[in-house]
């Protein structure tokens, strides 16, 4: 089974993430929270031997962007799946919900009944007043990034428990779930996902909780499947939707864990016939805004921050060993809408498929490459931040004629004892730990590269004397990227530090700017790099990304 | 330097003393303790009584009576004047670090016939404006929280104090130019704000603002201010001489060592106190004998001190209390209540954990050595017969008492049985009591919280099966936690040794061949509960019970089998 990851946008630019797969008439999917459309690849993959799989990421869960208001409610996020049936030009759609998306699915199939060609709910159920007040107690936790990091523990916390108690937040031997600990990476993979939503992750889980209830849900018209697992969590939530009695357009499916697809997907077969497959809308509008796009490559895809609008030559900026596009976009700030430019992804890290298993520049360099191809561009400017800078050079020694310019910004030029005292000391494992205690690594490592070089040396000769210290969001920001990279960024540092540039400078046959912004702990490799290829230019460029187009300018004009 | 505690009222506060002649009172950095003011306490030891206070609320201190009213520092003043009258001391010198000197002040001019000198190290003038910009983010909330982060959020703010000027500030101006001191450093310190807990900002707000001119002034004893070449802030103790002090004050320069910056004041007070003819008479009782609570006293024994919680009150036959590998007399609290001025009641603390000294090395802990030591407080306190509560391997030290001391031990009651197969035996020593050692990004701490905490979830605890779940209800309150995690912290990597004592405790044989009533104890549901059959099948003549839910009811289980 193939699912490829796109992104659509709606009318006002908002951009939604979905995974789609199969063959045959539409299936929306809708996932629980706080998680993403990833919950359903189980359900895809049965659902879509008959049907066309389109699973959403709920508007500000995943990678999609939060476009709902909270004073919506839930209609908002059912107003968000019209509006997505209206970009695949569907008139209607077989809904399939779990959790809160099947909250969400009753909203919609209320609102939009004849948009709803039969409505699935699993895991759904009827929620006592008091299960809603101890809810609102204590169900949702306080995820805003504090400077000690705490906040990740909190997610932790919150997710780990999610398979000892139910709620999570209990200790009663009553709610306690006897059942083994969750795996360590399905517990950070919730962190993650929790995280990604940030601290608003609470806003459609709790909409969904507050109604859901049995007055609610006979309230819908249209045909609609009830799932009634004996393996969910939430089982004695569904008897208690069932007991008081259901209209009859509901059909009650009973499913084991094993069987809970198929189940639902037998019952909903006559509803399969239409052969007749959805085309995927374009993932971009022509706005001059930064927007996202998966990008096919061999093995996978890439999430890419782009914008194609403008004349000139496209500006691709690579990103640093644990970061994401994320981390580059800014430079793009005085170019989006005059010049192309794209941030992709490496690959393994952010939002990007990890098609690639040995990590270096050259096949860090592979990847995007294929990825331009995939894209149409064939002449680009190429900007790298640290070991970006390395790819860039190996994108030009496999593609010539492909590069024109190479901007390496933080000059990736390491020998001798600093080199082995890099590779020794920079990367320790960030691998989930059965505690949590990994994450206080994670967070630490980012935050203290903002107060020694190396981040290791920890005494008065390492201190940074820069005033960018503890920025609390932009180490929120690199920890979430680090975590979601995980211990192959231990390999992709290594990649950078043993870069052999002394040897490969002077092969470049492309006109080279070497430099790094003003602040640079690691400013004094652009001289260090310049004395080996005398050839390149040099540059301090402004303190911020985005002042530094004046420097890249003056360069990119360079014949 | 000895520990005591002295009484005023209903609470204890926590001094450590040393030395003869004269008194001086120490007082400490916010949100520190007396151990801060050792190194000057030891130098004035050699000439006068020195008393290093912990600030109500702070170290080992209990809280200021009645709690923290503010805003000021004026709370701080009524219990030091009873500590002083507890003392028997009619006036001492008063010697200030920071919070410290700014308490010494008030004092000063609050109850001049109480001070003799009034010596600030460490002071300064600071405008209310200045002190808003610098306090700003300065005291963030350190509640215990259930996951435990508030334990980062203390390590965040003691780490930071070796990065910034505030802690909190982040610009290049307020960057301090010093190493990091090592993780165990800071976790020393950090230890400081986990007793302080959530009310560590009492005294430390308030002290920002009492760094006045116009208060200093009002100081009529004989006064000293330090002006100390190195301190990082020196302009603000500049501003307070430029403001202009009165003729009782002498500025005191001092270079640029720390020891040329306590010596100033050492040679201040042996000229112009040593011969004043004050005196501090030997220190009090530690607790009321009469009041039918626990109170704490340091109880000294070869090695160090043994801090104990004791109740004197009532009649009988003393109960002896001993905890649990990582625990402290504080885990006993509960089960020793119903006695409480019924029998006479003693908890300890095992050296090296709770509040005691470390003077067991951690390759000597065994059962027989916590043994001798209990032995030995019993002997300081004339006690020569006992019955014992101990939980987990708290029974087993009672056991080798009885056998190190035929006689002294009269019933042992083993609330939670620690007896084992060889299977379970090496899988515990195996994976029971992961390194909670200091590390650099304070991850011991998350791993110090989440063992207490799954200690509650599953036993092992490490087994986070289905067939690891506890089938009872788990205790998740952040304060039941954060109380046990303190007593891990205190204890260390030595719960490793204190741990791996009782697993390898030969328990079949020693129960078998016990000659003291034995009642084995514990809760329906408990993860050890099965341990009871267990040690039933080596030792037949063990008495089993349940442990009732209502601890009071416990007395109706016990008194008849003290009565034996």
């Amino acid at each position: 089974m193939k699912i490829e990851r796109r992104f659509l946008t709606l009318p006002d630019g908002k951009q939604i993430h979905y995974r789609m797969s199969g063959r045959g008439p539409a299936m929306i999917l809708m996932h629980p929270s706080p998680i993403s459309s990833e919950a359903l690849i189980p359900a895809i993959s049965v659902f879509s031997k008959k049907f066309t799989c389109i699973a959403l990421d709920t508007p500000g869960y995943g990678l999609s962007d939060d476009s709902v208001a909270e004073k919506e409610g839930l209609w908002g996020y059912a107003d968000a799946v019209a509006l997505t049936l209206d970009a695949f030009k569907l008139e209607s759609a077989v809904i399939y919900g779990a959790a809160t998306g099947a909250q969400i699915g009753i909203q919609f199939a209320k609102r939009y009944p004849q948009r709803t060609r039969l409505l699935i709910l699993d895991g759904a159920g009827h929620f006592s007043d008091e299960d809603k007040a101890r809810a609102a107690e204590s169900y949702f936790i306080d995820l805003t990034p504090r400077r000690d990091g705490s906040h990740l523990l909190a997610a932790w916390d919150a997710s780990r428990h999610l398979s000892t108690f139910f709620p999570w937040m209990s200790g009663r031997l009553e709610d306690r779930i006897q059942a083994d600990a969750a795996p360590l990476s399905f517990v950070q993979h919730h962190v993650n996902d929790m995280l990604r939503a940030g601290p608003d992750y609470r806003i459609a889980y709790w909409e969904a909780m507050k109604g859901e209830s049995h007055a609610n849900t006979v309230e819908v018209g249209v045909p609609t499947l009830l799932s009634n697992n004996t393996g969910s969590i939430i089982r004695p939530l569904t008897e208690a939707l069932i007991a008081p009695g259901l209209p009859d357009n509901f059909t009650v499916v009973p499913s084991t864990p094993e069987t809970r697809h198929q189940a639902l997907l037998d019952a909903a077969a006559i509803y399969a016939g239409d052969p007749a497959c959805p085309a995927p809308p374009p993932q971009t509008n022509t706005k001059p805004t930064i927007q996202n796009a998966m990008v096919r490559v061999p093995g996978g895809q890439l999430r890419a921050r782009l914008c194609l609008e403008g004349e000139g030559l496209p500006l691709i900026a690579i990103h640093d060993p644990a970061g994401s596009s994320h981390l580059v976009e800014p430079v793009f700030d005085p170019y989006v809408g005059r010049r192309p430019v794209i941030a992709f992804d490496n690959p393994g890290n952010g939002e990007s498929d990890a098609v690639i298993d040995t990590l270096n520049s050259e096949t860090y360099a592979q990847v995007l490459n294929a990825a331009l191809d995939e894209l149409g561009f064939e002449e680009v400017d190429v900007l790298g931040r640290y070991s970006g800078g390395p790819v860039a050079m190996e994108m030009s020694f496999q593609r010539p004629e492909r590069v024109q310019h190479i901007v390496q910004a933080g000059v990736s030029f390491y020998e001798g004892e600093e080199q082995t005292s890099l590779i020794e000391n920079y990367t320790p494992s960030v691998a989930p730990r059965w505690d949590g205690s990994h994450l206080m690594t994670a967070w630490s490592i980012m935050r203290d590269q903002s107060l020694y070089w190396p981040w290791f040396n920890q005494t008065k000769d390492g201190i940074l004397w820069t005033d960018g210290a503890i920025d609390v969001a932009l180490t929120d920001l690199r920890t979430r990227e680090l975590l979601k990279c995980g211990d192959r960024y231990q390999d992709a540092y290594n990649a950078m530090w043993r870069y052999p540039m002394r040897d490969k400078l002077p092969k470049l046959s492309v006109p080279c700017l070497l430099c790094h912004p003003s602040w640079e702990p690691v400013g004094y490799t652009t001289a260090l790099a310049q004395a080996v290829d005398p050839r390149c230019k040099s540059a301090e460029l402004a303190a911020g990304m985005a002042d530094w187009h004046t420097d890249l300018d003056a360069f990119f004009n360079t014949p | 330097m000895k520990r005591q505690f002295v009484s005023i009222g209903e609470a204890q506060l926590h001094v450590r003393r040393a030395g003869e002649g004269p008194p001086v009172i120490l007082l400490h950095p916010s949100p520190q303790s007396g151990a801060f003011s050792i190194p000057m306490a030891t130098r004035l030891a050699k000439n006068f009584t020195a008393i290093a206070v912990d600030t109500p609320g702070y170290g080992l201190s209990d809280p200021i009576p009645g709690g923290y009213r503010g805003p000021a520092l004026d709370d701080y003043l009524p219990p030091l004047v009873a500590l002083l009258d507890s003392l028997g001391i009619e006036k001492a010198a008063f010697y200030g670090n920071a919070t410290g000197a700014e308490i010494a002040h008030i004092f000063a001019a609050a109850h001049p016939d109480r001070v003799a000198v009034c010596m600030l190290d460490t002071a300064g003038d600071v405008s209310d404006e200045f002190v808003d910009t610098l306090t700003e983010g300065y005291f963030p909330d350190t509640t215990p929280r259930r996951d435990g982060g508030h334990l980062l959020t203390h390590w965040d703010m003691v780490r930071s104090l070796n990065l910034f000027a505030p802690w909190q500030f982040t610009k290049k101006e307020s960057r301090l130019p010093v190493d990091m001191p090592s993780p165990e450093n800071i976790q020393a310190k950090l230890l400081d704000y986990l007793r302080a807990g959530a009310n560590y900002a009492d005294a430390y707000k308030p002290a920002f603002y009492t760094a006045k001119h116009h208060l200093i002034s009002r100081v009529t004893v004989p006064a000293t201010l330090t002006r100390w070449a190195a301190k990082p802030d020196l302009t603000e103790v500049d501003d307070l001489i430029a403001a202009g002090l009165p003729d009782n004050f002498t500025v005191l320069h001092a270079g640029p060592t720390m020891d040329e910056r306590l010596a100033v004041s050492e040679q201040y007070l042996i000229d112009h106190y040593l011969s004043s003819g004050i005196t501090a008479p030997p220190h009090p009782d530690q607790i009321d004998e009469a009041a039918p609570r626990l109170q704490r006293m340091f109880i000294d024994v070869d090695g160090g001190q043994i801090m104990a919680r004791v109740c004197t009150a009532g009649v009988g036959r003393p109960i002896l209390g001993l905890h649990d590998p990582a625990g402290s007399s504080n885990r006993l609290a509960g089960l020793l209540a119903p006695y409480l001025g019924k029998r006479p009641v003693i908890a300890l603390d095992n050296p090296g954990n709770g509040d005691s000294d470390k003077f067991i090395s951690a390759g000597d802990i065994s059962t027989e050595s916590y043994a001798q030591c209990a032995i030995a407080v019993l002997e300081v306190l004339g006690v020569d017969e006992v019955d014992v509560i101990g939980r987990y391997s708290g029974g087993q030290v009672a056991m080798e008492m009885a056998a190190a001391k035929p006689g002294l031990v009269k019933h042992i009651v083993q609330a939670g049985v620690q007896i084992f197969t060889d299977d379970e035996r090496g899988d515990l020593l195996a994976n029971y009591t992961p390194s909670i050692a200091p590390r650099w990004d304070g991850g011991h701490l998350v791993t110090a919280w989440a063992i207490v905490r799954d200690m509650g979830l599953y036993w092992p605890w490490y087994n986070r099966t289905k067939d690891g779940v506890i089938q009872r209800d788990a205790n998740l309150d952040p304060d039941f936690l954060d109380s046990r995690v303190q007593d891990l912290l205190k204890v260390g990597d030595t719960y490793q040794n204190a741990y791996a004592a009782s697993f390898t405790y030969p328990m079949a044989n020693k129960l078998a061949t016990l000659d003291v009533p034995c009642l084995l104890i514990d809760w329906p549901g408990a993860a050890s509960y099965d341990r009871l059959a267990m040690a039933k099948g080596v030792a037949p003549n063990c008495v089993t019970a349940d442990m009732p839910e209502d601890l009071a009811e416990l007395p109706s289980l016990l008194d008849p089998f003290f009565a034996e």
